[in-house]
Parts: structure tokens; sequence; C-alpha cells
């Protein structure tokens, strides 16, 4: 309404046009383009107006997000913010991907409309609150989004404070937990869409939740995105160790560590110490830096959280988990560092093939579920 | 542009534009008799805030009683009105087109395409915010007017391909519906645009406004997911969809054209037809009397001269790097990126010290409106207040 938008500059495009070609999708590599214009766009003004401006999800996660559907998750001051690019010249109402609305782990506080133009620039058209979106947009079953008149739009960011300041609603509606997809459902979901024409929108082939419970899902998403790119499925601990660290898992911060110089003696029964290699991920929480270990045994994996600093300790409250693939708990699925302690560790049997899902509290910057396979 | 000297002249008479000069004030007879009448029984009713007022009253009345908006839009009270919001429209539209400089677009073409948004401004006005129909008006017309310049140059330069990819879903069904194209006609239509939008991206970085026709395998791909979604619409080949999507792009080219728009709605006080006037002089007359017993004009009055005060006041009580970016930024219409280049400072510090002088100065506005008018501050007040400071802001600094 108001009528000057907050204009933004654009980066170089050039430059994150060429960050996007691993996208063998067209239409994905376009999403993925606007997208990080947008956030480039964004970012500085961000940063001059809050303390703290974070990525919601480790740009691996974010990549296979943007085959799936257009937007991305920020972190700021402690609230979730989604930035969602748009190219229409005609700005009567604004279109919200179903996702980010009503998938719960999704749903954010405040969603940012950012208007893209690659050859004309940028400027933040409006924001909305999740409140607002569910109370006051339209849904549209076509397309799988929520329409919001541009009246509702709050136009800039002093009116933003301001009607909370003086008449807060709620930021959140409440939505429907989505419900659970099993093992042999997601597996057989992922097998058929990746097996699609890519011309398709994978986004519109399922009913809503179906299709929420395989991509809300990182694990899941991630291999839906590999095989629909064409690419290998990702990698097990196995072959890991045969052929070493594929690409995606360096990306995501896995490094291969050789443990033999310190595992000898350790054992000392004359066998070969079966552990020889392990490999770590470094994880930031509240700002400190730790490391997740996974070390190979026979039939099962280690997992161990350590603070990376001389002598640093994990703070009590801090709690390691491990899921089924299809997250559910087992038994002895948990350590919780009832008080500081210096390593948090587990040991889970897997069977060839089997999946398992890491999940540490409080939850490190730029987490997403991956599927460790065995 | 001479003001028009009498209240008679200033509810009922429009601008005529000559080329792009306004020319002349022309009378409507059925408006200045309703409004000499008007004056007749109320002689002492002259001030243009308390007709302002009452008009607008009329116009509430008549919309309380579900008169559909095609009817609403040729009643006397929203004739009467666009009348009197002539004079800000055509500064609204002599202000944007400066600061667009743009310089094809004319302002008889400015102002024609935004006085027909006078059903959403009498819809989105209240009088209890403490603002004058004038005010609110003229934040939308700028608004509106900013909008279709910005529309405009885009769709100026767009080749048919571009421009489908940069038009709404909204707009599209509009532009095909006015073109005169009905039922499952549109429906394979939108379908086609969307499956196109979809897979039409851009193979590089920039030239976003100058795509060229899709490649055949790209309309290969259309063809077979429209087919794949079309259920019971028609088949189409590619060199269909071709067809139908130049056919779609030419309707939303005609549609988003405001002379266009503006020939395809009734103009206040131009129509031919009769002027609805379905109040009966009996809730006329109750209308009236409540408005001068409550003196109600006249509050209304001093309270749009405290806002202006309180505003005034509120921006002598800022420091001098905000009066700075102020006078800049509203006085002088420098971007944000001029005004970071003079003053040798960031863009992005610029810009949190405009949000922060918007936000001083709004919150003052809201304060004073809670505390003196007792108005009970909700979302929505607090938006079209915004709108309207901008507006204030705006006007403030270049007068």
């Amino acid at each position: 309404m108001f009528s000057t938008a907050t204009p933004l500059s654009l980066p170089q495009p050039e430059q994150v046009w060429r960050q996007t070609n691993r996208f063998r999708i067209s239409p994905d590599r376009w999403t993925a383009y606007l997208n990080q214009l947008a956030i480039a766009a964004i970012q500085p003004w961000l940063q001059a107006e809050f303390a703290q401006v974070k990525p919601a999800l480790n740009s691996v996660a974010q990549a296979s997000l943007w085959s799936c559907t257009t937007g991305t998750p920020l972190l700021i001051n402690g609230q979730r913010w989604v930035i969602i690019p748009t190219e229409t010249i005609d700005q009567d109402e604004w279109s919200i991907p179903q996702e980010w609305v009503d998938i719960p782990d999704w749903a954010a506080d405040y969603y940012v409309a950012v208007d893209v133009n690659p050859d004309g620039g940028a400027e933040i058209w409006g924001f909305a609150s999740h409140y607002q979106i569910k109370t006051l947009g339209i849904y549209e079953a076509n397309d799988h989004s929520y329409r919001l008149s541009a009246n509702h739009l709050i136009a800039d960011l002093a009116t933003l404070r301001l009607r909370q300041e003086f008449c807060p609603q709620p930021l959140r509606a409440a939505i429907a937990e989505i419900p659970k997809l099993t093992i042999a459902h997601a597996q057989n979901l992922i097998t058929r869409l990746a097996a699609l024409d890519s011309a398709i929108a994978l986004r519109l082939e399922l009913p809503f939740s179906t299709w929420a419970g395989l991509i809300a899902h990182g694990g899941w998403r991630q291999d839906l995105h590999q095989q629909r790119q064409g690419l290998e499925r990702q990698p097990s601990i196995g072959q890991w160790l045969r052929q070493g660290l594929d690409q995606l898992s360096t990306e995501l911060g896995w490094q291969q560590v050789d443990l033999q110089f310190a595992a000898v003696g350790a054992r000392g029964n004359g066998e070969e110490p079966s552990e020889t290699v392990a490999f770590t991920r470094q994880l930031t929480i509240a700002g400190q830096s730790y490391e997740l270990q996974i070390t190979p045994l026979d039939d099962s994996l280690r997992f161990e959280l350590r603070n990376t600093s001389l002598g640093g300790l994990i703070p009590g409250g801090f709690r390691l988990t491990l899921l089924t693939e299809d997250l559910e708990m087992f038994e002895g699925n948990q350590a919780l560092a009832e008080s500081a302690v210096e390593a948090l560790t587990l040991e889970v049997a897997l069977e060839n093939g089997e999946g398992i899902v890491w999940e540490v509290e409080p939850t490190p910057d730029a987490f997403e579920r991956e599927i460790i396979r065995f | 542009m001479r003001s028009r000297p009498t209240l008679t002249d200033r509810f009922s008479t429009f601008l005529q534009f000559e080329g792009d000069h306004p020319q002349t004030w022309v009378p409507d007879g059925r408006l200045q008799r309703s409004m000499q009448r008007s004056l007749q029984q109320h002689p002492r009713e002259l001030s243009e805030n308390f007709w302002a007022l009452f008009w607008f009253k009329v116009w509430h009345q008549e919309k309380a009683k579900a008169t559909p908006s095609r009817l609403l839009s040729r009643s006397l009270s929203t004739n009467h009105l666009a009348a009197y919001l002539q004079e800000s429209c055509y500064w609204a539209a002599k202000r944007m087109l400066t600061q667009f400089s743009a310089v094809q677009y004319t302002v008889a073409d400015c102002f024609q395409g935004a006085i027909v948004r006078m059903q959403k401004i009498l819809e989105g006005f209240d009088p209890n915010q403490g603002f004058s129909l004038e005010s609110y008006a003229s934040a939308i017309f700028s608004s509106t007017i900013r909008d279709t310049l910005r529309q405009r140059q885009e769709i100026d330069i767009c080749s048919n391909w571009a421009l489908l990819r940069k038009v709404s879903q909204k707009r599209v069904i509009e532009a095909l519906q006015t073109a005169g194209q009905t039922g499952s006609t549109i429906q394979a239509y939108v379908l086609a645009w969307q499956e196109f939008k979809r897979l039409y991206v851009p193979a590089q970085a920039t030239g976003t406004r100058k795509l060229p026709p899709p490649s055949p395998e790209i309309w290969q791909a259309i063809a077979q997911t429209y087919d794949r979604e079309r259920g019971s619409l028609p088949e189409a080949s590619a060199a269909t969809l071709e067809r139908w999507l130049n056919a779609t792009a030419q309707a939303v080219r005609i549609y988003l054209n405001p002379n266009v728009v503006s020939i395809n709605t009734p103009k206040p006080g131009q129509d031919s037809g009769e002027l609805l006037d379905d109040l009966t002089d009996e809730v006329r007359g109750s209308l009236m009397n409540d408005l001068i017993a409550q003196e109600e004009a006249e509050e209304r009055k001093t309270q749009q001269q405290d806002v202006n005060q309180v505003l005034v006041a509120a921006i002598a009580d800022c420091d001098g790097e905000i009066q700075q970016i102020l006078q800049l930024y509203y006085g002088e219409g420098q971007t944000q990126q001029q005004m970071a280049t003079q003053l040798g400072i960031k863009q992005y510090t610029i810009s949190r010290r405009l949000t922060r002088a918007k936000e001083i100065l709004l919150k003052k506005l809201i304060l004073w409106s809670r505390d003196t008018l007792h108005i009970e501050i909700t979302p929505d007040i607090v938006d079209t207040m915004g709108t309207v400071l901008e507006e204030w802001l705006q006007k403030h600094y270049q007068a």
C-alpha cells in the first residue's frame, strides 16, 4: 500500500547463475537462481535491521528444497522467516506455496515477498505472518498455494513492528500434523516420482499431505532430489569406506579421519582393530563448535558428540538422539548429558542398507535431517 | 490548473484534458443541481470537509443497502465525491510522473487510470481514523499510479513470452474475460499458460524481458503436460498451444493498458446514463441532521489540523540525522542509492534510518490517535495510518 517499497540492490546475476549449474532441470534451476538472488539482495538489508540473521538450512538441504518448491527459510533473532521471490509485475495478490504454511516444521513466523527482476533489480514488496496467511489468505487447490490479497500485506518493517506493539496478533495459526509415511511407502513414492518425465511438476502429483510427509523429511527429500537429477542415491557408510566420501557428503561437512594411530594398543587383544576409520562433521550449537563422529564397527555404528575446543565439554541438557529412517524412537536411542560431560555416545546395531537419522538438542545451526545408511 | 472557486463547482465539475494539459472544468448539470439544492437547504454549511463527509455518509448508506458496485459507481454520491477528488488525483498523477521521470506517459493517462479506482477508495476510507477523505484518496491515487507506471514500463519492453511469465493468474483470467472468452476456453488457456510459465524459464541470467519464442522441445513438453492435466478440456497440439498463448499475451497486453481500462470502466460524471439516487429525502435529511448535531465535520477538521501539528512536532523532535534523511528522501526525492553516495554511508544504513524515522512518526501518530481521539488501534488502522503518513510526508516536504 505504501507508495515506496523497500529497494534492494541485486548482486551480479551472472555469478549467481553460474552457482546454480548443478541443477539439471531448467525450472528447478530457475527457482534456485531467483531464490539466491532474493537472498543475496535481502541479506545486507536484514543484517542492518536485525542482530542475528542465519540460514535455516545448509546448502545441500536448501538445494533439494528448491527442486520441490520456491522459498528460503532464515532464522532472524530466533524467529523463523521465509523469503519468497516473486516475478509478477501486477501486485494484487501474493501466492505462497502451501508447503511453507502447512508443514509444521516448515511453517514460519513471518513471510517476506521479494520482487526480483534479474534485469531490473529487487525490492521488498511486503510481509505477512503465518497467522495472516492462514486467516486472510484463500487456499487455491489448483496449485496448492495460499493467495493473500495485497491489501493484507504489511508494507514495511516500521508498520510490522508497530502492529506487534499496539495490537499484537498471534504470529502462528494452528495447523494439523502431517501423517507419517512408512519407509516402504516413502521409498516407493521416491522411485515413482523420480521416474516421471522432468517436465512434470512433482509437487502437484500427490495429495498434499502425502507430498508433505515425504519432503518434510530431509533425508527422503534428498533421495528424491538426487534421483530426479539423475544422480546416485546418497551413498552408504560402506561406500564411504570403500570409495571415500562423495562430493555431497563433503559439502555437508563430512570428513574422514584415520583412527589407526589413536587405536593402537587400545584393544590389546591381538586382533587388528576393526575401527580404523571414522567420519566426522562439525556442528555449531549456540555459537560453540562441536563434532559428531561416526565410527563404523563390525555390525554397528558408534555415534559420538564432542566439544572441539581443547578440554571443552558437552554442556548439561544436551541430547544426542538416533531415530529409525521413518523417525521412530527405539530402545537406547538417546544419550542425555545430565551434567557437563566429555562426550555423548550411542551405539546402534544395523542391518545392511538400513538407515538411521541423528538429531542433537539444542538444534545445530542450519540443521536438516540426513539418513546415514549402513 | 486553476482551482474551483465555489463549493458547488468543487462537487460537480470534472477536469477535462486537452492533450496532456488540464484545460477546463466541465460541469455536470445533474450534480450541479443536486449540490445547489443541498446548499439551499443548508446554507450555513460552507466547509468543503463537511460536504465531503456528508456525501461519503450517503455513499455508505447506499452501500449498506447492498447496491451492486456497478450501480454504486453511478450513484449521485460517488459522482459528487469523484468530482471533489479530481484535484487530488491530478496532483498525484503529476507527482508520480515526475518521480518516475516517465516521459512517455501523460498526466491525462495516469489521471484516468487512477480516478476509476473511486470505489476502492470509498471502500477503504474510514472517517473515524482521523484522516480526511482527501488525504486517504491522495495516498491511494499515488500508489495506484505508481503500480500502473511500473507495470506499463515493464509491459512496453517485454516480448510476448516475457510478458506471459510476469503476470499473475488472476490477471490472465481477467484479461481473457475482458477479451470475451468464457468457461472452458478460459480454463484451457489458463492451463496452457500455467504449463508454459513453469516450463519455459530463461536459459540465462539476464535478458528476461526479451525472451525468444520457446524451442520445439519446450513446446513439446508443454503439450505433453497440458495433455496429462487437461481432463475434459480440449486436446491441443504444440501449434494450437502456441496460438492460444499468443492470444493470451495479446489479451493481457490490452488489458493491462490503462487507457483501455478507463474506457471499459464507467467514468464518474461522464456517463451518459442516469445517475442513481435511491436514498429518500428523509434518509438523506436524517444523515444531514446527525452530521450537524454532532458537529462532526467541524470536529474532524480540527482533528486533521491536529494530525498536522502532531507530525510537524514529531519531526522537530527527531535528531538531525533523521531530519536530514527525511528532507533528502521526501523533499528532494533522492533515491536511497543517491543519498548513500551523497552522505558517504551504506545504502542499508540509509534504509535503516528511513525505517526508524517512519517508525518514530507512525508511533507518535498511533499514540495520539489512541489517547486523544480514543481510536481503538487495530492492525488495519496501523496499515492505513502508515499509508497516509507516507503521503503526508511527500506533501509536507514538497510544499
